[in-house]
């Protein structure tokens, strides 16, 4: 019994071993698996599960821990790598890849590996040889295909690098050299209402039929958004500058100026620098001559420029770019931008300057000088409105006083700082009169009515708890494109409110601002005159009638305003008062410039 | 050039201004370097409720562009920033 068991034992155990001999190919992988190997070689070395073959995995399964191989697994090493250095890299056909080969065992017929069960080698590798001509030819053709897109690519890309070298060489330089070529296409044009130096609006002329008295333009940059178009498109509801962008409309001939023509036009005077003609700008001239519509025309074009972005200027142009002078002609273009698109050639002549010694020189340096900097700060003394307040005065500023064009806020503050001086320096009376900053309780249109009221009434009210000495208080005041002077008379609590503007009722904003002052500081009601004085005729006087008003207080006191004797009883203000006004402010403005 | 911009780089990207306005009111505002001065701008005219265009800033006596930024006008820290109320009137212009 025991010799037979035994037998049979030594019988298996001779099998097994038989079998185990076999067993060449040891791996040494423990209990970790081909997938696992396969994510760890992806980590390691950063390739994709695609890319790991069966011949790898097989060497990387069966290496030693201690590095290298087993003798008999080195031999199929090495004839892996020698058929990988071999292999042409068009991958394998059929399942006899590289490992299959090294280890030179047949794969087993019938079945494919990998694919599972009842796949056939037929089924799976065979193609009929229609099928196969097919693609074939199908191949040729995507290959021709993929070249010729190739060469294009190519090409490509050697022109934008072209390109991008000659922009970033020459950008300035080509603009100048190709623009007298496209000349003869350009049709882009200025397009002018009322009279040709007028521009308002730059487009391009679409036809142009020689006969008729109007062209078909396409307008595309508006400089003056509220000009009203010479034919509006009435079914559109099209009437002004600003809505007609983009649209076609017709144009009278006479009032649309090519690019090009203007362009030839203004090549002659542009002999002289640019900043010759402007400094000795239109002083002494006659109005509309035209030397000075065609230095209008410039300004506008280089205006235009600026709106287009297009920079058609040389390499000393740019240079001069950086001067403030040029810098400061494009602040007045913004400037003028935000008083609703006023552009310079639409200002008035300078008026009655020419004839006015103190104007005439005022002007002059002005010209010269406030065109150079900026803007010239005039820092107020601290009494003047009872805090750290300042002003800027720039050329517009004084523009607007030599064309007696609307006032700014700069020029009126700038005028209280004059008559303050003269008060405190001047043999002049000190009626104890104080002013208050119109631009400290200016309204403003985001303010509500409530808030606006409440802070300009506790800015007055300030000011009067520290000068509680003073009988009179100046308030110029704007509601909004208009000056009004209001003088309160602390002594009688009467506010005298001067508009020069016939017809004008005592503005409620005012009004309320200072009763709530006075509630605040007196405890006190307020005696509401409308005081009668000269009224303005045209529609810009207002500014030099407030200035007016104040200095004929601040000479006479408050008995002038009692006696209802403001401008000696005149209706009017002549033109000599108001220019006495306007020499006052600019030539006080003008010794700030060498301050 | 180059080792200015090393000695400026350490004050720091952001920079003190300070916005003086006419009324004798400053206000004062933080913004990086290399931002444009439209942000301050807005956050001041917000502050004040006043409308932005109705604003002149001016630096040094230039009028500040909202597209410029502190960098390009190389402001200092502590620099300050005049805030102008632009006014006009004429009369009929309402």
């Amino acid at each position: 019994m025991g010799g037979l068991f035994k037998l049979l034992v030594l019988e298996t155990s001779k099998k097994a071993k038989k079998v185990r001999a076999h067993h060449k190919y040891n791996h040494h992988l423990s209990r970790k698996g081909y997938a696992r190997l396969t994510t760890e070689i992806m980590q390691e070395t950063g390739l994709e599960e695609e890319e790991i073959d069966r011949a790898m995995l097989w060497k990387r399964a069966r290496e030693l821990k201690t590095g290298g191989f087993d003798s008999d697994v080195q031999v199929v090493v090495d004839r892996i790598d020698q058929l990988k250095e071999s292999d042409s890299g068009e991958g394998t056909c059929r399942t006899h890849d590289v490992l299959t080969q090294a280890l030179g065992t047949d794969e087993q017929r019938g079945h494919v590996r990998g694919m599972g069960k009842f796949v056939t080698p037929q089924q799976y590798f065979y193609l009929p040889n229609t099928v196969k001509h097919y693609m074939d030819t199908e191949k040729k053709k995507y290959d021709k295909r993929l070249n010729k897109l190739e060469d294009e690519l190519e090409k490509l890309k050697r022109g934008v690098n072209n390109v991008s070298e000659a922009e970033s060489c020459q950008w300035g330089n080509e603009d100048l050299e190709d623009n007298p070529d496209e000349e003869p296409l350009d049709m882009s044009c200025f397009l002018a209402v009322d009279n040709a130096s007028n521009i308002v609006a730059k487009g391009t002329i679409l036809m142009d039929t020689n006969e008729e008295e109007f062209l078909q333009v396409m307008l595309e940059i508006c400089l003056h958004r509220e000009a009203l178009l010479p034919v509006p498109l009435e079914e559109e509801f099209i009437m002004e500058v600003g809505d007609a962008i983009g649209h076609i409309l017709s144009w009278p001939r006479h009032l649309v100026i090519q690019c090009s023509d203007l362009e030839k036009m203004l090549a002659k005077p542009k002999t002289k620098p640019v900043k010759d003609l402007k400094s000795n700008k239109q002083i002494k001239q006659p109005r509309g001559t035209d030397e000075e519509n065609e230095k209008e025309l410039e300004q506008k074009i280089v205006q235009v420029e600026k709106v287009t972005g297009k920079e058609v200027v040389s390499e000393k142009e740019k240079k001069r770019k950086r001067e403030p002078k040029v810098e400061n002609e494009k602040e007045n273009v913004q400037v003028n931008e935000g008083k609703g698109g006023m552009t310079r050639a639409q200002r008035r002549p300078r008026i009655r300057v020419e004839n006015n010694a103190v104007l005439t020189m005022t002007a002059l340096v002005v010209d010269a000088q406030v065109l150079k900097v900026d803007s010239i700060k005039l820092q107020c003394v601290d009494d003047l409105f009872g805090y750290e307040s300042f002003t800027y005065l720039n050329w517009d500023d004084f523009e607007a006083i030599f064309t007696l064009d609307e006032l700014t806020g700069s020029v009126i503050t700038a005028y209280m700082m004059f008559l303050y001086e003269q008060i405190k320096n001047g043999p002049k009376l000190d009626h104890g009169i104080c002013f208050v900053s119109p631009g400290a309780i200016s309204p403003s249109e985001r303010k509500s009515k409530r808030k606006h009221i409440d802070d300009a009434s506790r800015v007055v009210a300030d000011w009067l708890s520290t000068r509680k000495d003073n009988d009179i208080i100046i308030l110029p005041y704007n509601p909004g494109r208009h000056w009004v002077l209001a003088v309160l008379d602390m002594k009688t609590y009467t506010c005298y409110y001067l508009d020069s503007i016939r017809n004008g009722t005592i503005n409620p904003m005012l009004r309320q601002i200072i009763d709530a002052a006075m509630a605040l500081h007196a405890i006190q009601n307020v005696n509401w005159v409308k005081a009668k004085c000269p009224y303005q005729t045209g529609g810009t006087e207002c500014g030099y009638y407030v200035l007016k008003f104040m200095k004929e207080v601040v000479e006479e006191g408050i008995e002038l305003l009692a006696n209802d004797n403001v401008g000696e009883g005149k209706e009017v203000y002549t033109d000599e008062d108001i220019d006495g006004i306007r020499e006052g402010c600019s030539s006080y403005g003008a010794t700030f410039v060498f301050k | 050039m180059s080792a200015n911009d090393v000695d400026k780089k350490p004050a720091g990207e952001h920079i003190n201004l300070k916005v003086k306005g006419q009324d004798g009111t400053e206000v004062f505002f933080k913004i990086k370097r290399s931002t444009q001065l439209k942000k301050l701008m807005n956050a001041y005219c917000d502050r004040q409720s006043v409308e932005i265009n109705s604003i002149a800033f001016l630096f040094d006596g230039r009028r500040l562009r909202a597209e410029q930024t502190p960098d390009e006008l190389e402001m200092e820290e502590g620099d300050e920033i005049d805030a102008m109320l632009h006014q006009t009137g004429g009369g009929f212009g309402f």
